[in-house]
Parts: C-alpha cells; sequence; structure tokens
C-alpha cells in the first residue's frame, strides 16, 4: 500500500515524542532541543 | 472579520462516485507494470486476492468493497488576519464488524475522499491481521498545515472536532495522528471533543501526549514490532539472529529502532542509510553508537569509513533487507538487484506490487507492512485500553504485551502461509480478511 511520500528537499516538521515540541528545518533538526527527546517526521503516519 | 468561502478549498467533490466508495470494484488491476495505483485500488485488489483464497460469502466481499460511511464536512477557519478559510475535511468509516473505526487524520493538500476510503479499508486489515478489536477508517483536512500558524491549526482542529463529534468517540471511531499531525493536534481535539461531550473522554484519541492519557513505547512500537518479526521469520527458515546480517534501509524513527532491537537480540546490522547515503561495515556496526538522521544529521553517513548510496544498500548481500525509509523503495526497477534472503517491509508500502510479484517468482519471501510494523497501532491499541480503564501501564508493560501480540498475529500468519500456497502478504491478508468475514457471518446483516 503507496502511503506517504516525502520530499527531503522541502522543509519538514519534527515532533518530539517526550515533550511535543514542534521544529520546523529544511534539514533534519538533531534531537529535541528542548529535553533531547527522540523526534518524529510529521509526514509520517503513527499506525 | 472577513466571511466567505475564498480559502483553498480542496480535494473531491461530494458527489464523486464511479470509482469510489460507491462504484463497483475490480480486481483486474494491471500490477505487471510499476503504473502508481491509488490505495483504492490497492486495498481492493488486496481484499480480492485475499477473498480468492477463502470460502467467502461473496456478499460480505461485497460490503467490504465499500466503505461503511463517508463524512464530508466544511471547516471554516478564521485566519490570524480576520479572513475566514473555508476547509474540506473527510472521515472515511469502512468496516466496525470487530470494534470501533480506528486510524489517522492526516493534514495534507492532497487528502481526498478516495485516499482516505483506500486507507480506511488498510486500517481495517492492518487491526484484523493484528486482531485488534477494532475496524478501518481514516480522514484528514485537505489543507497545507505549513501555511497555518499555530493558532489556526488548533482552530482548525477543534472546528474539524466539532464536525466529527456525532460519528467519533471511544466507542465508535478512534482518529490518532497521521501525516501533518501530532500528538498536540490529538490533545486539541480530544479537549474540543470532551468539553462539548462535558465530560474528560482521552479514549477518543490516540496518540496524544502522556499527560493526557497518552502510553508509553510508542515511539519504539513499530521498529519494536519490525524487530520481532524479523527474528520470528529468521526463525522459522532455520536461522537465529546470531547468524543473521541486516541492512536497514532510512535511519528514521522505525529503521533505528528495528536496527538496535536486532543488534541487543544478536543481529549483526551490516548497513544503515539515510536520505544522504549509507554507511557499510560487513563487520558490523554498532546502531546504538549511531545517532538517527533525526539526532543527528549526516551522522549516518559519517559513522563508518565505507559509504554507498542507498541504491547500493538494497543490493547488498545481506540475509534481511528491512525497507523502513517511505514508501516504493524497491520496484520493477531495482527488483531483481535485490540479494537480501529476506525482506521485512518497515515502511509502509516500501516494496511496489510489481516489484512484489518479481521478489516471489525470486523465491524471496517479503513479510508485509500490515504485520511487520503493526506495532504502532497495537501501542494505539493499549493507550486505548489504558484510557477507558483508566489505568496507566508501564513502558516494560506495553513492550511485553506488544511482544505477546506479535507473537500471536505471526502463528496466525504463519499457519495460513504453511497451509496455503502463498505468499506471507496473501497470508496475513487471509488471516485479515477470514477473521473480518467470520464476523460479518456470524452478526448477519441487519435488519
Amino acid at each position: 500500500m503507496r502511503d506517504a511520500d516525502i520530499d527531503p528537499t522541502v522543509d519538514h516538521e519534527y515532533e518530539c515524542f517526550d515533550c511535543g515540541n514542534i521544529v520546523v528545518a529544511t534539514g533534519d533538526p538533531g534531537s529535541c532541543p528542548n529535553c533531547g527527546g527522540e523526534m518524529r517526521n510529521r509526514q509520517t503516519p503513527l499506525e | 472579520m472577513s466571511s466567505g468561502s475564498s480559502g483553498p478549498r480542496s480535494g473531491s467533490s461530494p458527489a464523486a462516485s464511479g470509482s469510489d466508495g460507491t462504484g463497483t470494484a475490480s480486481h483486474s488491476v494491471n500490477t505487471d507494470a510499476d503504473e502508481p495505483e491509488s490505495a483504492l485500488e490497492t486495498a481492493r485488489r488486496q481484499l480480492h486476492r485475499a477473498a480468492d483464497h477463502l470460502d467467502v460469502d461473496p456478499n460480505v466481499v461485497a460490503r467490504l468493497e465499500r466503505p461503511a460511511s463517508v463524512h464530508e464536512v466544511t471547516v471554516p477557519v478564521e485566519r490570524d488576519d480576520g479572513s475566514v478559510d473555508v476547509f474540506t475535511g473527510y472521515r472515511a468509516q469502512h468496516d466496525s464488524v470487530r470494534g470501533p473505526y480506528k486510524g489517522g487524520l492526516r493534514y495534507h493538500p492532497d487528502v481526498t475522499r478516495d485516499e482516505c476510503v483506500g486507507l480506511g479499508m488498510w486500517m481495517t486489515w492492518k487491526c484484523a491481521v493484528m486482531d485488534l478489536p477494532f475496524g478501518g477508517a481514516k480522514g484528514g483536512v485537505a489543507v497545507d498545515p505549513r501555511q497555518l500558524s499555530d493558532d489556526e491549526r488548533e482552530r482548525l482542529t477543534r472546528r474539524f472536532a466539532q464536525e466529527l463529534r456525532p460519528v467519533i468517540g471511544p466507542n465508535r471511531d478512534i482518529p490518532a495522528p497521521d501525516m501533518g499531525t501530532d500528538s498536540r493536534t490529538m490533545a486539541w481535539l480530544m479537549d474540543a471533543y470532551s468539553m462539548q461531550e462535558g465530560e474528560t473522554i482521552p479514549g477518543v484519541v490516540t496518540g496524544k501526549p502522556p499527560v493526557v492519557g497518552g502510553s508509553e513505547g510508542r515511539q519504539s512500537a513499530p521498529g519494536r514490532s519490525v524487530a520481532i518479526v524479523t527474528e520470528l521469520a529468521r526463525e522459522y527458515y532455520g536461522f537465529d539472529l546470531a547468524e543473521t546480517t541486516v541492512a536497514v534501509q532510512g535511519y528514521g524513527s522505525v529503521g533505528a529502532n528495528a536496527a538496535r532491537l536486532l543488534d541487543e537480540r544478536g543481529a549483526t546490522v551490516v548497513a544503515v542509510s539515510d536520505v544522504n547515503g549509507a554507511t557499510y561495515d560487513p563487520e558490523g556496526i554498532d546502531p546504538h553508537a549511531v545517532p538517527t538522521h533525526d539526532e543527528e544529521p549526516g551522522a549516518v553517513t559519517e559513522y563508518a569509513e565505507e559509504t554507498c548510496s542507498n541504491a547500493e544498500l538494497l543490493a547488498l548481500d545481506v540475509d534481511v533487507l528491512v525497507p523502513a525509509a517511505v514508501g516504493n523503495a524497491i520496484t520493477a526497477e531495482n527488483a531483481d538487484a535485490v540479494r537480501a534472503d529476506l525482506v521485512v517491509e518497515g515502511a509502509n508500502g516500501p516494496v511496489t506490487a510489481a516489484a512484489d510479484g518479481i521478489l516471489a517468482e525470486r523465491g524471496i519471501p517479503v513479510v508485509p507492512d500490515i504485520l511487520a510494523n503493526a506495532g504502532g497501532v497495537t501501542v494505539s491499541y493499549f493507550e486505548w485500553l489504558q484510557d477507558i480503564n483508566r489505568r496507566a501501564w508501564s513502558l516494560e508493560r506495553v513492550d511485553e504485551e506488544l511482544e505477546t501480540e506479535m507473537r500471536s498475529a505471526w502463528r496466525a500468519v504463519r499457519e495460513v502461509f504453511d497451509d496455503r500456497d502463498v505468499t506471507w502478504r496473501t497470508a496475513a491478508y487471509v488471516v485479515a480478511l477470514s477473521r473480518i468475514a467470520d464476523a460479518h457471518e456470524a452478526r448477519g446483516l441487519w435488519p
């Protein structure tokens, strides 16, 4: 099943699993600047 | 405040029909070519492929070809400058014979009615193969969330929640984060629903922050299920993880967690990649020492001296290949180059239908996404259980229960695989359809 496409050349938003912080970045932002938690690219489904 | 409907209303027509959820399904879709197939076409093709192996009442198949209902709503949102934009939202509810509908809500400009129907059907199969007491649904708003401020996004979510309120609920339909939505979105949705209902109802959505009823372990769940299923598949073919080499394409949340757990269980992870390329060490790399692409951009390719492209990673001579990046990594163009003994789908849909056929002809088993990465929806089920019981689980309990559910699902799929001359993918769909069909036949047709 084709689900989500990600274009690595455009901005993406990343959600911190631990504190919910959102980071928008052209490249990936690294770990959460607030708490160091693991981040999720919001383009990806969780289920 | 201005008014009107000058906003970017988009999506399919409310009256859309034909090849949509009300039309007659066709299962003569051409899978020989790598023609893009819509989500709805894929879901129906998989339904009929499974039905061909079962003695299922044709009337049940006919019901499953269509969604039970599709709700289309108008979502007006006041922008920060006082103007009003009007968006279109959908919630496609496919089948609830086994329990409440379950599936994500996405904010994306390309959200359409048909896409929601197809992905909702897919959620029905995914929940059924895991034997979760849920049906399938999917929804969203046709909007580019990057064009909205945080306040606008919150207003959009709260209004969408109000429009969907009659058709969602902890025993009716339980949304979750998806493309463009996150735990904060779910917290807003839960709050809007709860305020209107007059009581706090955390079980109306999953994927919430832990402080309002979210579950531990959700970030690692899909990767964990990939690792568990990989171990079980290797055992099935007579190998121990200690003698297994693994290449992981896509070192985000799913791929990194799968690689780390496989390493902990004894496998040798020899290659991992992100969008910049892959790092490769035939002696093995320590996935715990490689930051994910999210944690440290560029670190993947800087970890080892030997690097290769993503295309070369897919062609490595390894025991297990885990495509965990998003979508269509293995196609008709590169399926012949795959040299792994086993492919385990970490992402949703990394192997196209045409590539699936090529790998099957070459005798390379593919463990399908609806089983391998179902840890995500399974932990959503755990979250729902915790919410309706008002009792939080420890991370250890979540991990233990996930292991139990994955092993149970694997056994069911393995029995079908052993009994019938089918692929692992078809076996998974046969398990799912048989459970759904049995439930329909037991309940009968109302009235």
